[in-house]
């Protein structure tokens, strides 16, 4: 059982590995996956869709349209922030908003995401919010090891109203930061389905 | 009359003068205000300054309440009179109010209050508040020096927002902090901004009145032993609150604790008062709480550490090889990460002898200046500080974090930073292991808690707390990854003699099966990797140094070499610290001639035939209530006898036997709390092969470990990566030729 490698010296950064998507790629895929899962985009985000099919111009339209900011360090500590997409639902209806994930570890790990009801007693799981990361065919819940990736995130809230829910993110157990930077707390706007435009 | 009564009064009178100030806001949709408030009272926590328990529990009642006026009109009834000022935002300017009476602080100290914020046209910009009076005083102007007494910070950090959230009704926090003792006043502005850079925003004010309180230097007297100590204090007054305040730390006390390390003749200034001290200096020590009374005098206080247990005294020297200056909850503004000296203090405020502390992708330019290839000139014996390097956020990272100790060179050939080094992990063991280091993986089970399958054929053989158990982790992490390949491996050592390329596992710190699942299989390989203890600090967790520990035992003086040569021997027990598990021998039933003592001579009893072998150890453990706690011999990963041990924290000599008919490794545990390192039975001179499903269980990982670090393999390591790979899964493929299947005690 003896193998000695010799030394090696490197003298370049850690390229990039090729067969992984690139951040272009991976928004793209997470809007074929939002029209796969027949899910309404917001109104601005579907019209810079319509307005250009290239790449660039598709990562910025889903990088402007992110819910949530995912920061995995080195060490596999997941990070979590809002994002600058507006958090408004129509009421009764599953909605598509995307999770920007940069992975400066390359974990390839499942994301999953936890909600929390801050206002009820001792904290459950909301029974009033359907979320879930998708993983479905063309798009996995797993991240791809990627620096950059895009997951799609479904909410749906039954009831009008304002709800602020705590949302959490682990790339498996034990790896979300500490100190609430794990989680990030989301006020969601829900509109009632008559009041609502076809849009964000 | 009791303080907590006095406090109530204090609240309720204050409550009844505050709500004739404030505006109220009538309706607010109850559940989104008690979410904020929840994040509200979690903010306070964590930077030190709680609310009262009694304000506490009764939020915590009102998420019972479903009516949205009631739970408005409580909350502002419990908190408007914690409020320094209410900023009503209705108007196009903002309307500040304050509190009608005199707020105090204390001088060269920070307080923390509410600001109450009524919103009913939903704004969410920024909210700026600010002070003239809380204006820089290098280059002000000569006359305004005297004005500028004061300090202010809003607190807008997790789980609170820097935005206004939009709700009718939100508290916010607002640091305060006086130069100065006695009466002052201070004019307090309000604006909403949409950016930082915004001069133009409407803004409100109001003149505020206050008097601080002069602080009071508070000495410490620490002894341990009669000797002159560091010890670990938490000082909070009648209302929970933290001091120092934790927010406004800087080195040597860090922001992420309650508690701050003092050593005899070192102070706190606290304003006068009463408060709690909860002082304690390590898990060896017995924690205890003081009451300290604080006038206006300086005052003294003395803490003499009483012990359960002193393991040095038996030569057993507690370590932490996995620490960190910079990086996860070390700040990198002001400085970048901290300095030797404050790593120091912390150690020995835990009684931690020796601290690993590794340099890592943060910081890492700043950092490597103290890496000197020795233990660091701050080290006060018997407290040892030694900077080395963890492969993490760069090199061979992805395929698992390395801890590299005791080099000599710290920077791999062909640069002088971190981005030129390899991508497989095992060319940095070939590297690290030619200068003499002593290496292995760090945060082991990061990787291995998702599973993706069994071995096939081992129902019913997973022992008791699942260890060992056959699930095929995912290796999608970056703990003991790389891990399964690189312990099949030798390389040169300094002299060229080849050498394992991993000598020890991590573990203490991560999930306790998986970690100590990987080291039974790697074990029942015949891989005689020892195990040691590590808290990762501050990552996995900021609580303390030293909460995962290798304790190793050199006799005679402490030496930083001789305590991580013994590490690497075995010649130790890894432990949380409540429980101790010393001088494990191992001889021939009734052959106390040939006795072998744990890490001595390669920890090897040789036995001819088919043996009963008589195992034994010093061990001890501390809970509260003396329970009993079980102690267990492990005999190639499963238990083969057992004895109970009071927690007490008296030392007591325990006996086990084992009947071994093949060589094995045995070893003494209690879970999750402690495990010693192994020793090695050979039976008739053959290698320790008791576990053929082991070995299949590693091969298993070798493949799906390839299938998920591939890709991190820059591209010119790849064809060195795959003959490593093609290594591993030949070894493992000769051990299940060789090895028996896994006879599990009934």
């Amino acid at each position: 059982m003896t193998h000695a490698l010799p030394f090696v010296c490197f003298f370049v950064a850690a390229a990039p590995v090729s067969e992984l998507p690139t951040p272009a790629e991976s928004a793209r895929r997470v809007v074929d996956a939002a029209k796969a899962e027949k899910a309404p985009l917001p109104e601005e985000l579907s019209v810079k869709l319509a307005a250009s099919d290239d790449p660039r111009d598709v990562w910025l339209a889903v990088a402007a349209h992110t819910l949530i900011e995912v920061e995995i360090n080195p060490e596999m500590r997941v990070k979590v922030a809002a994002g600058p997409a507006k958090p408004t639902l129509t009421a009764g209806r599953t909605m598509p908003f995307f999770v920007r994930v940069e992975n400066r570890c390359g974990a390839t790990a499942r994301l999953a995401v936890t909600a929390t009801d801050l206002a009820s007693n001792n904290a459950e799981t909301p029974d009033w919010l359907d979320v879930e990361i998708v993983n479905a065919k063309g798009h996995s819940d797993r991240l791809s090891g990627a620096p950059i990736d895009y997951k799609l995130l479904m909410c749906r809230i039954a009831e009008p109203g304002r709800r602020e829910v705590r949302l959490g993110f682990d790339a498996g157990q034990g790896t979300q930061d500490l100190g609430f930077r794990g989680v990030t707390d989301i006020l969601f706007h829900v509109r009632k389905e008559d009041a609502a435009p076809s849009g964000d | 009359m009791p303080i907590r009564f006095v406090i109530v009064l204090s609240v309720l009178c204050s409550a009844a003068l505050a709500q004739e100030q404030f505006p109220r806001v009538e309706t607010v949709e109850r559940q989104p205000l008690l979410s904020q408030v929840t994040r509200l009272d979690e903010a306070l926590q964590a930077i030190g300054s709680p609310l009262d328990a009694e304000v506490h529990a009764a939020l915590e009642r009102l998420k019972s309440l479903a009516d949205d006026k009631a739970v408005a009109a409580e909350v502002q009834t419990l908190l408007d009179p914690l409020c320094l000022v209410a900023i009503d935002l209705s108007g196009e300017t903002p309307k500040v109010t304050g509190p009608g009476k005199t707020s105090e602080l204390f001088a060269e100290g920070w307080r923390a209050f509410l600001v109450k914020v009524v919103n009913p046209e939903g704004a969410t910009g920024g909210l700026r508040i600010d002070s003239p009076n809380a204006a820089p005083v290098p280059r002000s102007p000569a006359d305004a020096v005297e004005s500028r007494w004061l300090g202010l910070e809003s607190y807008e950090g997790q789980p609170l927002r820097t935005k206004l959230s939009g709700l009718p009704l939100e508290y916010r926090i607002v640091q305060l902090y006086s130069r100065d003792v006695g009466e002052r006043s201070a004019t307090l502005t309000a604006a909403v901004v949409e950016s930082d850079e915004q001069k133009d925003a409407p803004s409100g004010s109001a003149d505020l009145k206050f008097k601080a309180v002069a602080s009071t230097p508070v000495s410490f007297a620490v002894t341990d032993g009669g000797e002159p100590a560091m010890a670990a204090f938490e000082i909070r007054d009648a209302l929970g609150r933290v001091y120092p305040l934790q927010s406004k730390r800087l080195a040597p006390d860090f922001f992420f604790h309650p508690q701050v390390y003092r050593a005899t003749g070192e102070t706190v200034q606290l304003p006068p008062g009463s408060y709690t001290v909860r002082c304690s200096r390590g898990p060896e020590s017995i924690h205890e709480t003081q009451s300290l009374v604080v006038e206006d005098r300086p005052v003294t206080l003395t803490y003499d550490v009483k012990r359960w247990i002193d393991t040095a005294k038996l030569n057993y020297w507690s370590g932490d090889h996995h620490i960190h200056a910079a990086g996860c909850q070390h700040y990198d503004k002001p400085t970048e990460g901290v300095l030797p000296a404050d790593m120091l203090r912390h150690c020995k405020g835990e009684d931690l002898k020796v601290g690993c502390c590794l340099t890592w992708g943060p910081c890492f330019d700043f950092q490597k200046q103290f890496f000197t290839g020795k233990t660091d000139d701050v080290s006060e014996y018997p407290y040892l500080l030694r900077y080395d390097i963890e492969v993490s956020g760069f090199g061979s990272h992805n395929s698992g974090h390395l801890n590299l100790l005791k080099l000599k060179d710290q920077i791999y050939p062909g640069g002088d930073s971190k981005l030129h080094w390899p991508t497989l992990g095992l060319n940095t063991l070939t590297w690290a292991k030619s200068q003499g280091a002593v290496c292995g993986p760090a945060h082991s089970a990061a990787g291995l808690t998702r599973t993706v399958g069994r071995l096939e054929g081992t129902d019913g053989l997973d022992g008791p707390h699942r260890l060992p158990n056959y699930d095929i982790p995912a290796y999608d992490g970056i703990g003991a990854n790389e891990f399964i390949v690189d312990i099949t491996h030798e390389v040169p050592g300094p002299e060229g003699k080849l050498v394992p390329a991993v000598d020890f596992i991590s573990t203490m710190n991560t999930d306790r099966v998986a970690e100590w699942n990987m080291w039974y299989h790697a074990l029942n390989c015949g891989y005689r990797v020892k195990a040691s203890g590590e808290t990762d600090f501050p990552c996995i967790t900021g609580e303390r140094v030293g909460i995962g520990r290798v304790y190793a035992k050199v006799d005679g003086r402490l030496e930083f070499d001789r305590w991580v040569e013994a590490l690497a021997a075995g010649r130790s027990y890894v432990s949380d610290g409540s429980c101790h598990l010393m001088n494990m021998t191992a001889e021939p039933a009734g052959d106390a001639s040939r006795k072998v003592s744990l890490g001595e001579n390669g920890s090897e009893l040789r036995t001819v035939g088919p043996s009963s072998v008589k195992v034994r150890v010093t061990a001890a453990a501390f809970r509260e209530g003396s329970p009993s706690l079980p102690v267990e011999l492990i005999v190639n990963g499963y238990v083969a006898d057992q004895q109970d041990l009071v927690a007490d924290g008296t030392p007591r000599d325990l006996e086990f036997d084992a009947q071994l008919d093949r060589s094995s490794w045995v070893a003494v545990r209690v879970f999750p709390h402690a495990h010693t390192n192994p020793i090695f039975a050979i039976v008739d001179g053959k290698p320790i092969r008791p576990s053929k499903e082991s070995a299949e269980w590693c091969l298993k990982g070798v493949e799906q470990c390839w299938s998920q670090k591939l890709r991190t393999y820059r591209e010119e390591e790849r064809e060195g990566a795959k003959t490593a790979y093609d290594h591993a899964r030949e070894a493992y493929q000769q051990i299940i030729a060789e090895a028996e299947p896994t006879a599990r005690p009934e």
